[in-house]
């Protein structure tokens, strides 16, 4: 493995997120085994994988203003925009995920399905408005002080 | 995790960690907040960098600190502001004294 802290963190990025989908592939198996055991039946199983899912999304999303993948920034108003974003997504990931596992695994089925993918697409929403908005005024702004100069 | 308690359980690096949520800022712009030594600052800042909490970034000449706080830490931040907010900044500089890096101890012990 590469000496480079920026590679080092990519192996470390990399092995957390398949760590995450290793975890949810294995709660999903446990439950279909549970299901073929006569355990549960097919709609718990329908709503633990829901739960695995929201969870699953919730915790990269955690981790997501942790990760600061690519290049060091050139300036500090970069650092500073790259921070803003990630920490806006990662909350925004982590509480669309917690909804989506609440909705998903104990709203009334009728609810579930509609509610949970809401309520993850708003988070996406949140994450890539709120992302968008700020490369826009850091655009305007660097535009405005070339200007001046 | 015992690392990032240890790192939240000072008001000083408490008050870092909100200074850098508003932007990254240099070792120099953090410590003009308080009213404790650079050498003290600056083992307050490897404390919180070894709990993997900030980050340092060379940008340029100078030495950035940028926060790397994950949304579950980010939230106990909240929290432990919310609990620690009657600290009073003297027992902070007190307190602070005692995380002093060893070499710097012994050349300021009596």
């Amino acid at each position: 493995m590469s000496t480079n802290p920026s590679s080092r963190r990519a192996w470390r990025n990399i092995n957390l997120s398949l760590l995450v989908g290793a975890l949810q592939v294995c709660g999903a198996l446990l439950l279909l085994i549970a299901r073929k055991q006569g355990m549960i039946d097919i709609e718990t199983t329908k709503r633990g994988v829901m739960i695995l899912v929201g969870l699953g999304v919730a915790a990269y999303g955690n981790w997501m203003p942790k990760m600061l993948e690519g290049p060091s920034p050139q300036s500090r108003d970069v650092a500073a925009l790259r921070q803003s974003i990630n920490r806006v997504g990662g909350w925004a990931m982590m509480l669309g995920g917690i909804a989506f596992a609440v909705i998903g695994g104990f709203m009334p089925r009728s609810v579930s399905v509609v509610g949970s993918i809401v309520a993850v697409g708003a988070g996406m929403a949140v994450m890539v408005g709120h992302g968008l908005w700020r490369v826009f005024q850091f655009n305007r702004r660097s535009r405005s002080a070339a200007h001046g100069t | 995790m015992n690392a990032v308690f240890k790192a939240l359980a000072d008001p000083t690096r408490r008050k870092v960690l909100e200074l850098l949520r508003q932007r990254p800022m240099t070792a120099g712009e953090l410590a003009d907040h308080f009213p404790v030594s650079r050498p003290t600052m600056s083992a307050h800042f490897t404390v919180l960098r070894e709990a993997d909490l900030i980050e340092s970034l060379k940008i340029g000449t100078t030495i950035t600190y940028q926060l790397k706080l994950s949304v579950l830490e980010d939230a106990l931040l909240g929290f432990a502001r919310l609990v620690g907010a009657g600290a009073r900044d003297s027992a902070t500089a007190d307190r602070t004294q005692k995380i002093r890096p060893k070499h710097l101890q012994k050349g300021t012990a009596k």
